[in-house]
């Protein structure tokens, strides 16, 4: 702008002296700093929301993960039939929601070793020779589960154990576990259920295999990271029977195709998905082993100790990497453990009331002056023992449980027809009079507290050294002063007359002075020997429904959600036990009998 | 437009002797003062436009960083929850519509923690171990209901800093580690 002064000179060209323009850019710039701080509260905000939107949907993604491993290792270890036999499986889901993420999984079992003589032995299916090539051979202890959710550039991981109990034998992918004979050693087993699962000589694959539309992963756990989809068709129906060999459904992507075939003969279960378009590893098939064995116990089956794992504790983050994750992760929870434990009690902990309205800090402190004793991992057992609900039931079936469940001691095989003297006996001399409509089981409590009712029961038997001797003693009825001989004195109400010394010619050895005298079965009979004993095949087994579960198993499994006991699987893979053909095979129907469940 | 030099323009002859560009150098025409006007006015419209617009949006901003604490302080309760093994208090609830103001619980690891307002009304957490992490400020209420052994409803009540607004964000959490518990009362 020309100034007044500037137009009255002589001639000259006017001076430009104003501050029109300075103040015009002084006030875009102000305008544009006050434009660019909005913008970037506001972008700040974004990204922060979107980081925790993030951080939400890959958790979100590491539970799923979580939930679809449970309900896979619920049917079988798929990685045990198929990959490599290093005990560890992987698998990757997209979970396609609004906020696309995925999530990868990577299971790995740790197992348990198992001693046994090698030697012939009687079995329901005649006389077998087993052999261990190292005096052991090993059951699937536990399998962990590193879920890892990712969404945009956040991730997520979760830690959790999948216990089962009782244990599988490590290799093939069964998760029906072989019951043990309840005495207690770890080399005693039950070789008639063993024979049963590895039968002519071959290890049985899991008893239910999901079959999945081709994997993501090479036969050396390499993965893409491109996720292929599929179209596919099954080529098969619930009911079949599929021989090996035979196609299951056909698969197509953009640049190749294949058909997937049977490993095994089976039996389809189910159709996930008859057809249509999925991601490697999604499951489209349910397979059940034509050959695989079931235990005729009930497996307990559950997902625990759903850990959150810190970045800086996830090594590189990376669960394929044994060295550099999984490890690192394994420490992370191992150190974690004895706080665990140590705190248990807490779960039997109720706070009945707390003081309304706002707290100081130190008011709030003060709640916590009433410490948890710490506990170990026996009283860990102990307390939750009575308590103990199994996993997987429908809050009906969980009504159910509570109201009919019975813990029963029963004999194996049960006795048929009425009970022996020795049985009567024994009954009557610990639980009461034997009652008549139940002659199969020595003895059954029934709820409520039901468990608590045994435990009850044989406390003073119970040996609370150790966690292993407290399983052994708590949940098996082995030890006791039995009657082995007796003499039949009559009908029980003339007791009063025999002890009065009418009944017997020969009064002195009749009615010694210590004589003892039981009644049974309404009868009256003189004990004329008894001794501390040890009877086998007398565990407690839990009750409900069709299910019929070992209490040993249970105490096993809650030990197992304790602490981990687990060892990692030897390069070489599993200890098998090996199985010769029959020799002499037992007449049909022969009890189980002999040194293979009594020693 | 251009202006003609003053010294051209016909003056009366008394008048050339005088120094007439002093006189007129201090002047303004009428036009270049409406100008100036028009641009303070405008100048100062802006500034107060863009001094409201601030005040705005320092407002909103307040709203949108109350709005996001509540969501983060929800989302690091529920995380905790998530992977909780135990709830100690409040009982499980008998009437629906009463809500409690504390939470005591045990985390992953059985580490016991208290939820509870301070006098200052932030929302805190404390852990038996004694770690303290401050959740929310300005919390006008938190409320929690637990409706099983291990599924419970929290709300948070949240006023903004400078203002008479407030937010509630209600979430519900089961807890992932909660062993089932034999139940007492069978129907």
């Amino acid at each position: 702008m020309t100034t007044v002064s500037a137009l009255i000179g002589d001639g000259r060209k006017p001076a430009r002296r104003g501050f029109s323009i300075l103040l015009v850019v002084t006030m875009l710039t102000a305008l544009g700093i006050l434009l660019l701080a909005f913008l970037r509260k506001g972008s700040q905000q974004a990204s922060w929301t979107m980081k925790h939107v993030h951080e939400r949907v890959a958790l979100e993604a590491a539970f799923a993960g979580i939930t679809a491993a449970e309900d896979r290792l619920l049917g079988g270890r798929w990685y045990a039939c198929e990959g490599p036999q290093n005990g560890v499986g992987q698998f990757s889901l997209l979970v396609d929601n609004e906020m696309p993420s995925s999530v990868f999984v990577v299971c790995q079992d740790t197992y348990s070793r198992v001693f046994i003589p090698n030697g012939d032995y009687p079995t329901s299916r005649g006389m077998v020779s087993i052999s261990t090539p190292h005096g052991y051979f090993h059951t699937l202890h536990s399998v962990n589960v590193f879920s890892r959710g990712t969404c945009k550039d956040v991730t997520k991981m979760v830690f959790a154990r999948f216990v089962v109990s009782p244990e599988p034998l490590a290799h093939g992918g069964s998760m029906e576990g072989i019951r043990f004979l309840t005495d207690g050693k770890r080399d005693a087993y039950p070789l008639d259920e063993l024979v049963a699962a590895t039968w002519e000589g071959t290890a049985n694959g899991a008893l239910k295999t999901f079959v999945c539309l081709p994997s993501q992963f090479d036969e050396h756990g390499r993965g893409n990271t491109e996720y292929s989809r599929w179209k596919f068709q099954v080529l098969v129906s619930p009911g079949d029977l599929v021989a090996k060999g035979q196609p299951l459904y056909r698969a197509e992507t953009s640049w190749s195709s294949c058909v997937k075939t049977a490993q095994r003969p089976g039996k389809v279960l189910k159709v996930i998905r008859e057809c249509g378009e999925g991601y490697s590893d999604e499951p489209v098939l349910l397979i059940r082993d034509s050959n695989a064995f079931e235990s005729s116990g009930h497996t307990l089956k559950k997902m625990v100790r759903l850990t959150p794992i810190p970045k800086e504790m996830a090594g590189n983050d990376n669960p394929a990497d044994e060295s550099d994750c999984r490890s690192v992760v394994r420490k992370y929870i191992s150190s974690l453990e004895a706080n665990y434990l140590s705190r248990s009690n807490v779960v039997f902990e109720h706070e009945e009331s707390l003081p309304k309205g706002p707290l100081a800090d130190d008011e709030a402190k003060n709640i916590f002056t009433q410490a948890t004793p710490p506990a170990t991992a026996l009283e860990f057992l102990r307390k939750r023992f009575p308590t103990f609900v199994p996993p997987g039931l429908s809050p009906s079936q969980t009504i159910d449980y509570a109201v009919h469940a019975s813990v029963i001691l029963d004999k194996t095989p049960p006795p048929v027809g009425d009970p022996s003297p020795d049985e009567l006996l024994l009954h009557n001399r610990f639980f009461g009079l034997w009652p008549s409509d139940k002659a199969r089981n020595a003895m059954r409590f029934s709820q409520p507290d039901a468990i608590r009712k045994m435990l009850d029961c044989i406390a003073d038997k119970t040996d609370f050294t150790s966690l292993s001797a407290y399983i052994r003693t708590a949940t098996t009825f082995q030890k006791g002063t039995y009657v082995w001989e007796c003499d039949y004195r009559g009908p029980a109400e003339d007791r009063h007359e025999i002890i009065g010394d009418s009944f017997d010619s020969d009064p002195a050895s009749a009615h010694p002075p210590d004589a003892e005298w039981v009644a049974a079965g309404g009868m009256n009979y003189l004990v004329l020997s008894k001794s501390p004993g040890t009877w086998y095949d007398n565990a407690y087994d839990l009750e409900f429904g069709e299910k019929r579960i070992r209490m040993r198993d249970v105490a096993l499994f809650l030990a197992k959600i304790a602490s981990d006991g687990g060892e990692l699987p030897p390069d070489s893979g599993p200890e098998r036990v090996l199985i010769s053909d029959a020799k002499a095979p037992l007449p049909a129907g022969s009890p189980i009998q002999g040194k293979g469940r009594e020693n | 437009m251009r202006l003609r030099p003053l010294h051209s323009v016909c003056w009366p002859a008394d008048h050339r002797a005088q120094p007439v560009r002093s006189k007129v150098r201090h002047g303004m025409t009428l036009v270049e003062v409406m100008i100036y006007a028009c641009l303070f006015s405008m100048i100062l419209a802006g500034l107060s436009l863009l001094l409201s617009t601030q005040a705005q949006i320092d407002s909103k901003m307040q709203r949108l960083d109350a709005l996001n604490a509540i969501r983060q302080s929800s989302n690091k309760l529920s995380l905790w929850l998530e992977f909780g093994t135990h709830l100690l208090y409040p009982p499980v609830a008998s009437d629906t519509d009463h809500w409690f103001d504390k939470l005591l619980f045990a985390d992953s690891n059985h580490e016991k923690r208290l939820l509870y307002i301070d006098p200052q009304r932030r929302l805190k957490m404390r852990s038996e171990s004694g770690s303290l992490l401050t959740l929310a400020d300005h919390v006008i209420e938190f409320g929690i209901k637990r409706l099983d052994e291990s599924l419970v409803v929290f709300r948070i009540k949240v006023q903004e800093p400078k203002g008479k607004k407030f937010f509630i964000i209600s979430n519900s959490i089961q807890l992932r580690n909660a062993e089932p518990q034999f139940p007492r009362e069978i129907p």
